[in-house]
């Protein structure tokens, strides 16, 4: 499989998302290969922007992380992740993954807020974002049916006057650094 | 939605859409008291393009009302409920576009006729709502009629180089009062 190192950190990197993850989106979703082909073909043509979080030294994808809803007007957008195997919450993948999406959204995008709601049983997921600086900042209640049990819906959210760069800031002081020698040349 | 259903109040009636109602959102959508506080002020509307939306609401079948006040029985608003029957929660917003209506108690029984269709007939648990922070008034009229805050997309919206909260209202089915 293809990857591209858009957005780099430690353990893990950002590569856009491609057809050539079918097989791991067919797995994720539990959807056919073809399912998983038209899927990612129209998230490529959407403004929706998915990257395949890629394990550095497997060199392979183990989950997504995605902007939907995106609102440059408004400047904030939801944020979504994929991880099927509940270890890469514990191992700092998934909250490296994270800080570099972030990286993304607040950097390159311009966004102002970054937020999500999710489940108040996802505790793994909801301990990365909080790990991350996300703040619980609305709970609907009784909002979620689990089979006879009703539990709270959580909103996240990240400004991103709370959120510092990982990875963009480094890029640009090295390019600074590049424009002081050639002047000083 | 049925085709038919209509609910009577004492001082509106909430009927369904229908297509000739685009004359009155455009010129509703047009004020800017009525957009501001419903995020549409940015988006230009015209008769055609608001026809399409409406035409689009109407095929989807989505639960949207036109408030007519019953003593004139002309149309002076709209109110909207979204459903999510998986988790029997729904979601809903209104605007009293004619502003010499405001202040008549109009808009707090049109939300609690909606209410009682929500809860009463289409079985919702959990109804919410989102309201921008500088929306005081409609902030207390949802108070009144028994919506508490349950939290805030912080800073969402940037109005006049200032930043709002949006606000976040829930009510139960065990807490409605209707």
């Amino acid at each position: 499989m293809v990857y591209f190192e858009k957005i780099k950190g430690k353990d893990c990197f950002l590569s856009p998302t491609t057809t050539s993850d079918n097989k791991n989106w067919s797995k994720w979703l539990n959807i056919s290969l073809e399912e998983a082909d038209k899927k990612i073909e129209q998230i490529q043509n959407s403004m929706e922007k998915y990257f395949s979080i890629v394990d550095v030294n497997k060199r392979d994808s183990i989950g997504i992380v995605s902007f939907n809803d995106i609102n440059q007007l408004y400047q904030n957008c939801t944020i979504s992740i994929t991880n099927p195997d509940e270890i890469n919450y514990s191992n700092g993948i998934i909250y490296e993954a994270i800080n570099l999406a972030l990286d993304y959204a607040f950097n390159c995008l311009n966004m102002h807020s970054v937020s999500l709601w999710i489940p108040e049983n996802q505790t793994s997921q909801i301990k990365c974002f909080k790990q991350s600086e996300f703040q619980e900042s609305a709970r609907r209640r009784e909002s979620i049916r689990m089979g006879d049990l009703l539990i709270d819906n959580i909103h996240l959210d990240i400004l991103s006057t709370e959120y510092r760069s990982v990875y963009i800031n480094r890029y640009l002081e090295e390019m600074n650094q590049y424009t002081v020698n050639d002047s000083e040349n | 939605m049925s085709e038919s259903l209509e609910i009577i109040g004492q001082k509106c009636s909430l009927i369904p859409l229908k297509e000739s109602d685009a004359f009155n959102w455009v010129k509703w959508y047009n004020d800017i008291y009525i957009s501001l506080p419903e995020s549409n002020v940015y988006d230009v509307f015209t008769i055609s393009n608001t026809e399409g939306w409406i035409k689009h609401n109407i095929k989807n079948k989505d639960i949207v009302f036109t408030i007519i006040e019953n003593q004139s029985n002309k149309p002076i608003g709209k109110i909207e409920l979204e459903i999510d029957n998986e988790n029997n929660c729904g979601s809903f917003g209104i605007i009293i576009g004619e502003r010499k209506f405001w202040g008549q108690g109009i808009g707090k029984e049109a939300t609690s006729l909606l209410l009682d269709y929500a809860f009463k007939i289409k079985g919702i648990h959990n109804m919410m709502l989102g309201v921008y922070g500088f929306n005081k008034r409609a902030i207390n009229l949802y108070k009144q009629i028994g919506f508490q805050e349950i939290g805030r997309k912080r800073e969402y919206q940037a109005v006049g180089g200032r930043r709002f909260d949006m606000i976040f209202m829930d009510m139960l089915s065990t807490e409605y009062r209707g």
